[in-house]
């Protein structure tokens, strides 16, 4: 009677493993077919009795459809999962990293990859040119610049990726920020002429157009009216609102030139970290 | 699960308003399916899962995928023509929408199942202004209907009424109220009709003019110049801007209100 439940229980056990095989191919399925909602709301429902190795694959899937859809954060948790022994292990480690780079969370990032267990060409390689990117995005261009050098240039992979990282640590050690207090100073003498410092010159000439013209109009009015009189100090008004904020937005446009600048900076560092991932991987 | 449970499982989440779900089960059987036919089946009611989520794009990128070796025998051809034009539809792609019905009416001379079809060709006919025609379709349609030769002629009456040249929808033109504002600040509203913000815009562009010729009067004229004459650029070109879309808008809401009598209408004629 035992060995008869006994028997019972090994085909459940089996018909429940080969059905979550058939569901991990239908989520692979959809994966290729880049229906990642779909995969996130059959890997969201409880799977049970799965294999490690089926666990590891779901974890995969997970993560994949997470990170194609940009939940970074959630991407990472179910990349993490992915066991050393699963064919998805190298690719889940290095795009969960890659996540946390793009999440801004660095130190996170290079633990990942430092406890990446992987030996052997190109990968080790790749972890150090991560590595290198990390530093960029942290502003330690020196460190950066001698990570890159310690790499092999004969890794097509990520010889050419190696060659703009370098180009750009070069171009930061030379940079000079502007000075938002030039800027302001500059706009008081002339105005607009703060906005044609930061690079925004077409804003630059508008501001100089309107204040000149409510300067004129109030000298205008002060001329033939006095300084009395409603419509100098009405046209007197506005030309101060607008030639005092007018230095403060030359003030604002240099920081968020700045700020626009290290957002560009930073993305084109993710993007050439991002080539040899998407290349190697698939 | 076998496939019979799976179909039944996938048609019940539909039928309960679980589109998301319900699309995923089609998916899987899409997934399992060996016969062409069937998967043609499951497409089609996948994309009327994406139709009832209001993603059009995605329903028609689904009707689009289905192959038909030998349509004019084929069942389903009908019904995947059908919702592809509405999707057309509902989309805004009206001129697409009528190439597809076109196409299913030349592959389909002989059909019955024209009818089903005439009145969505109607609603596009109606959105580009082909009054002649979208009469022509809906007389059409009531004689393909099985009522009394009395209900028939009234109902003919009735729709060579609403297609009268005094009840037609008056179609503004937007180059026209563009123009007339052009010529006239607040004119092209008024055309567009709204005559009260056309007035509105008229005077705020005639006391910014009375200002300007004020002040350049009495020896003002940089301010003339530059306050008067740069505010009535703002004011004089935003009021175009304004005309062309009150035109447009109009256009649109006397559209759908004709296609509101004409559903009306059909609904009527078929009960």
């Amino acid at each position: 009677m035992r060995g008869f439940f006994l028997l019972l229980f090994v085909i459940k056990i089996s018909f429940a493993t080969a059905q979550n095989s058939h569901e991990l191919k239908f989520i692979n399925y959809l994966i290729n077919k880049g229906n990642y909602n779909e995969v996130l709301f059959l890997t969201n429902k409880t799977i049970s009795n799965l294999y490690p190795e089926q666990l590891d694959s779901l974890n995969y899937f997970k993560g994949w459809a997470h990170y194609s859809v940009k939940n970074l954060e959630l991407s990472t948790v179910s990349l993490l999962q992915v066991g050393k022994s699963s064919p998805f292990y190298p690719k889940s480690r290095f795009f969960a990293g890659y996540n946390q780079i793009h999440l801004g969370n660095y130190a996170e990032a290079k633990e990942v990859f430092s406890q990446t267990e992987i030996s052997g060409e190109p990968e080790l390689s790749l972890i150090t040119f991560e590595l290198s990117g990390i530093d960029m995005l942290q502003g330690k261009w020196a460190n950066a610049k001698s990570q890159l050098e310690s790499l092999n240039r004969d890794i097509a992979l990520i010889n050419q990726q190696i060659a703009i990282l370098n180009k750009i640590c070069d171009e930061q050690v030379k940079y000079r920020p502007k000075s938002p207090v030039l800027a302001g100073i500059m706009s008081g003498i002339i105005p607009g002429s703060g906005k044609i410092y930061a690079g925004k010159t077409g804003e630059g000439i508008a501001s100089l157009i309107t204040n000149t013209g409510f300067g004129l109009i109030t000298w205008e009015n002060y001329r033939k009216n006095g300084l009395q009189n409603f419509k100098t100090i009405f046209f007197g008004g506005i030309f101060a609102a607008n030639y005092i904020s007018n230095i403060y937005g030359s003030v604002v446009s240099v920081k968020i030139m700045e700020d626009e600048y290290q957002n560009k900076l930073n993305n084109q560092i993710l993007f050439q970290l991002h080539i040899p991932l998407r290349n190697f991987f698939e | 699960m076998n496939k019979k449970t799976a179909a039944a499982n996938a048609d019940s989440l539909f039928l309960s308003g679980n589109y998301f779900e319900a699309s995923i089960e089609y998916e899987y059987l899409i997934f399992k399916a060996e016969q062409p036919g069937s998967v043609n089946l499951y497409k089609y009611k996948k994309a009327l899962c994406y139709k009832k989520l209001n993603n059009y794009n995605r329903a028609l990128e689904e009707l689009q995928t289905i192959y038909f070796d030998n349509p004019q025998n084929d069942s389903l051809y009908r019904f995947v023509c059908y919702e592809q034009a509405l999707c057309f539809y509902l989309n805004g792609e009206t001129q697409k929408a009528l190439w597809k019905i076109d196409e299913y009416f030349r592959l389909n001379a002989d059909s019955v199942a024209w009818s089903d079809f005439l009145p969505l060709r109607v609603f596009c006919l109606n959105q580009n202004y082909q009054w002649n025609e979208a009469r022509q379709c809906l007389l059409s349609f009531i004689q393909m209907q099985n009522l009394t030769p009395e209900s028939k002629t009234e109902l003919e009456h009735l729709i060579n009424e609403m297609y009268n040249r005094k009840n037609i929808p008056k179609i503004r033109s937007v180059k026209k109220a563009e123009l007339f504002s052009r010529i006239i600040p607040g004119a092209g509203q008024i055309y567009a009709g709204m005559p009260g913000e056309g007035i509105v815009n008229f005077l705020i562009n005639a006391s910014i003019i009375a200002f300007t010729a004020h002040q350049v009067y009495n020896g003002f004229y940089i301010t003339g110049y530059l306050a008067g004459l740069g505010f009535f650029n703002k004011t004089y070109h935003g009021g175009i801007k304004r005309a062309e879309a009150i035109a447009v808008d109009r256009n649109k809401e006397l559209i759908t209100n004709l296609n509101s009598q004409i559903i009306a209408f059909i609904s009527e004629s078929s009960n």
